[in-house]
């Protein structure tokens, strides 16, 4: 075996033994890294050096929208902000088949572009909508399905914690791969609220009209949207003007979100110091899990290059003679399959040090393909049976939704997101075109 | 008998430097066979640019190409490479290489091997006219390079990472940036630029490093190919004086107007650069800057 | 950190009288926030069992092979933690020897950079003490921690 065939096994499989072993993600890839500096940096000198790059990996200014993307979410939803911008939609949306079910695949998608986080989009609905379309006759499986679906959709659109992850781990433009996660993320809500309404169509018994809601007309009707909703939705605009205006960087954006996010909240009266401080400390939890990650995944990336394997198994791939659509086909089926058994995270660190170069070297979009990456992360919140998004709504779920109800209910969203990921694979200019078009 | 030396690039692979570096390893590693080989690490990708230095300091690579401005945290006196005016060749001769040997051997444990980019001045680009050598009232990107230099053409300078410079040129969020004269096509930014100010300044420094232990466990026949193969890179740098040429060719192609001033005010633009830069080099490291500057400087 | 990027852009963009246009060094000192950020929180969220993991293995096997093997992951992260605090000591003390410096905007010691690393790299080892005395004390089958960033 030559080298880097032996320093791929030792480095890739090692590292995949450790994370199934249950090793925490962020000290598999240091323990990997450390026996890679060891052995391919020159012993001693090596760790050292490995110590210093750790610490270069986090000191990046382009990591700095992480913890800001999460604060907005996680203010949004200490606040109970969150609430009101469900009341005001539910008031808006009247006389639709399957009209609860709506609700909250338009509440989620308007969470979306304030919130980074998936985990909290889902709790937050399913606690808040769930038990009312039970006790309305609502089938668990048409109750559950768009609640996990739409929090799968967040990972989508902008703000998202993990779109600036993806970009800084795979060197994709963060900018053009928030940009370019809306129009899929938009088109999958569409997909959603027409699939409800022609489902409940054919079968009605899925989710019985009711007529016992306070009708509410005039004002009254539209007074919680302009109240909440819309200024909600204006801080995703001062996100995209400050962009377009000139007034900051993609970076910089993210900070004036979420300052936008504190003096809403703060406006409303909302932002209690009890509120701020859970905020505060569900950003730092989050934003420094990742953030420590980084630190090992950034790491382990430069040592595989390092050690020649990179450049090996990149030209072994590119060296088959397979078309460059079939290597594109082969990453994503892989990516799905991943998704399957473990996180979001560990999917871009397993597979991000190999496919970037194939990325680069075959001239493939970058910004295509990271889209794509995007979707099957989505799908990968969705799978059974390890999905994320699964266990959460188990978690807040009334005991009478089984884990069977869960699993079919996800099923024709699953199929929307698959379809979704093929159109973009034959249309790349639905991931492509509005990232063009911004700049 | 054979040893392989390892090589790291502080600079991209598909940019320039590495393009034209590629070529010269193909052609040491084929002549010197038995003696001395190159084993081509990678760039960034291997190991992140303001670490390659260190990285050469402690031996974890043999060799690198890098230039100063990456590794001022092993050595201030890095940076002072910008400043000269003379080319490498007369650097060898007039005692201005042992002098840069003796501090990069003491101060960074490397040896200074060759320089291979020369004649790339450094500009300003901007997309606001200005009449005079004043940068008032603009926001301009820079890097640590030229700093001094702009603040003391009172700009208001600001730092951006590289890939966000073509959305803050394009947003207005900075009016323009320093850069050598070469390679604003690489990133596009010559979308978003309107002017560039002639003349340039400094001298952007690209030179190859290597530690100094693993330099010294060379054999004499070793160290002899190693010292003939890097005269022939050296003396291919004429190459960077044609590159000028056409990069400004090109960049007036693309509809970048030049900015120029007359004769006077152009000497004392580039006369300001160098004297603040020395100045800054002066209050750095006050003792090598006294001995570099009579060697560096055009007589 | 949010704070000091709003700062630099408001000043950049609206001219405040007696103060500067802009802060040149927001950058510089948003990334070393983010990086203390990481450092300070890293031991707290091994406590609570918050640094995201794969468990779908240890949950399909019998228990006490899941207790097995969640005594030889975190073996294997105590001698990690004990090898990153030592080299990284290793190297913020050659860096403070030798007078090393960052310059970039602001001129800082480089070795204020590279002396928290080890230092919470010993605060996680010691964690890791506690966390397998918890795993001894406990049921013998695998923890329940967190299995997602999302
Ligand atoms: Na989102
Ligand atoms: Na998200």
């Amino acid at each position: 075996m030559s080298g880097w065939v032996i320093a791929a096994w030792l480095m890739l499989g090692g590292s995949t033994v450790l994370l199934f072993i249950g090793m925490p993600v962020a000290l598999t890839f240091i323990t990997v890294n450390i026996v890679g500096a060891w052995l391919y940096m020159g012993g001693e000198a090596g760790l050292a050096q490995l110590a210093r790059s750790s610490v270069s990996s986090v000191t990046a200014f382009s990591l700095t929208p992480i913890p800001l993307f999460v604060l907005m979410g996680e203010v949004l939803f200490h606040t109970g902000l969150a609430l009101k911008v469900i009341e005001g939609i539910e008031r808006l949306i009247r006389r639709l088949p399957g009209r609860l079910a709506v609700v909250a695949v338009v509440a989620g998608t308007v969470f979306s572009a304030i919130s980074g986080s998936t985990i909290a989009t889902t709790a937050m609905l399913g606690s808040l909508l769930l038990p009312v379309m039970l006790s309305k006759g609502y089938h668990p499986t048409l109750a559950t399905g768009p609640i996990m679906a739409i929090g799968a959709v967040d990972m989508l659109i902008p703000p998202s914690a993990l779109t600036v992850l993806l970009g800084s781990l795979s060197g994709i433009s963060i900018s053009k791969l928030l940009i370019g996660g809306v129009l899929p993320g938009v088109i999958l809500s569409a997909a959603f609220v027409l699939w409800i309404v022609l489902r409940v169509r054919i079968s009605p018994h899925l989710a019985p009209a009711t007529e016992d809601q306070p009708m509410h007309t005039g004002w009254e009707r539209w007074r919680p949207f302009f109240a909440y909703v819309l200024p909600t939705l204006s801080i995703f605009g001062i996100v995209v003007g400050a962009l377009a205006q000139g007034w900051a960087t993609p970076t910089e954006c993210a900070a004036l979100g979420a300052f936008a996010t504190l003096v809403l909240a703060a406006l409303y009266r909302a932002l209690t110091f009890e509120a701020l401080l859970k905020a505060l400390k569900g950003t730092a939890g989050i934003s420094g899990m990742i953030l420590f990650i980084i630190l090992g995944a950034t790491t382990f990336a430069q040592i595989l290059s390092f050690s020649g394997a990179s450049n090996g198994l990149v030209q072994l791939i590119t060296g088959q003679g397979w078309s460059t659509g079939a290597i594109v086909a082969g990453m994503m089926l892989m990516l799905i399959f991943l998704g399957i058994f473990v996180d979001q995270v560990s999917m871009m660190m397993i597979t991000l040090p190999i496919f970037m170069p194939i990325v680069q070297s075959l001239g493939i979009d970058p910004v295509w393909f990271g889209v794509m990456f995007l979707i099957c992360m989505q799908l990968g919140l969705l799978l059974p049976p390890h999905g994320l998004l699964l266990m959460t709504m188990r978690g807040v779920a009334p005991p009478q939704v089984t884990m069977a109800h869960i699993f079919r209910a996800v099923v024709p969203y699953v199929v929307m997101s698959l379809l979704l990921l093929a159109a973009v694979f034959w249309l790349p200019q639905i991931a492509t075109w509005l990232p063009k078009w911004i700049g | 008998q054979e040893a392989t030396l390892r090589l790291v690039s502080a600079f991209a692979e598909n940019g320039i430097y590495v393009q034209r570096l590629q070529p010269w390893i193909q052609k040491f590693n084929a002549e010197g066979k038995g003696v001395l080989q190159i084993n081509f690490i990678g760039g960034p990708k291997a190991m992140p640019p303001f670490e390659v230095g260190n990285a050469v300091k402690t031996g974890v690579v043999d060799m690198a190409l890098n230039t100063g401005a990456f590794y001022t945290n092993v050595m201030p006196e890095a940076d002072f490479l910008k400043l000269t005016q003379v080319p490498v060749a007369e650097q060898r001769r007039n005692g201005a290489f042992d002098a840069i040997n003796k501090v990069w051997n003491e101060k960074g444990n490397m040896q200074y091997l060759a320089r291979m980019v020369e004649n790339q001045p450094f500009h300003i680009y901007t997309n606001k006219k200005v009449e005079k050598p004043d940068l008032a009232g603009l926001k301009i990107r820079i890097t640590p390079v030229y700093r001094d230099f702009f603040q003391s053409l009172n700009a208001n300078v600001i730092t951006t990472p590289p890939g966000e410079v073509y959305t803050a040129l394009e947003r207005g969020v900075v009016d323009g940036y320093g850069w050598p004269i070469g390679g604003i096509f690489d990133l596009n930014w010559h979308e978003k630029t309107k002017f560039r100010i002639d003349p340039g300044f400094y001298d952007a420094e690209v030179s190859l490093i290597m530690n100094l232990p693993a330099y010294r466990k060379l054999t004499p026949a070793q160290r002899d190919y190693l010292q003939k193969q890097l005269l022939a890179l050296e003396a291919q740098n004429t190459f960077w004086a044609q590159y000028t040429a056409d990069e400004v060719a090109r960049q007036q192609k693309a509809g970048i107007e030049t900015i120029k001033f007359d004769a006077a005010t152009s000497k004392s633009f580039v006369d300001k650069a160098y004297q603040v830069g020395w100045a800054s080099a002066e209050k750095q490291s006050p003792e090598i800057a006294g001995r570099f500057k009579p060697l560096f400087s055009r007589k | 950190m949010m704070l000091v990027i709003v700062a630099d852009v408001a000043l950049r963009n609206i001219a405040v009288p007696g103060l500067p246009r802009g802060l040149a060094w927001s950058n510089e000192v948003s990334e070393l926030m983010l990086y203390l950020l990481t450092m300070c929180v890293a031991p707290w969220l091994l406590r609570q069992g918050q640094h995201i993991r794969v468990d779908i293995l240890l949950q399909a096997l019998p228990k006490k092979v899941a207790w097995a093997l969640e005594w030889v992951g975190d073996a294997i992260g105590l001698a990690c933690c004990l090898f990153m605090a030592w080299y990284g000591a290793r190297a913020a003390l050659a860096s403070f020897r030798e007078g090393a410096v960052n310059i970039k905007t602001l001129v800082t010691p480089e070795w204020w950079s590279l002396a928290p690393l080890p230092i919470v790299f010993v605060l996680l080892a010691i964690e890791m003490g506690f966390r397998m005395g918890r795993l001894y004390a406990g049921e013998r089958g695998p923890r329940h921690e967190a299995v997602s960033a999302a």
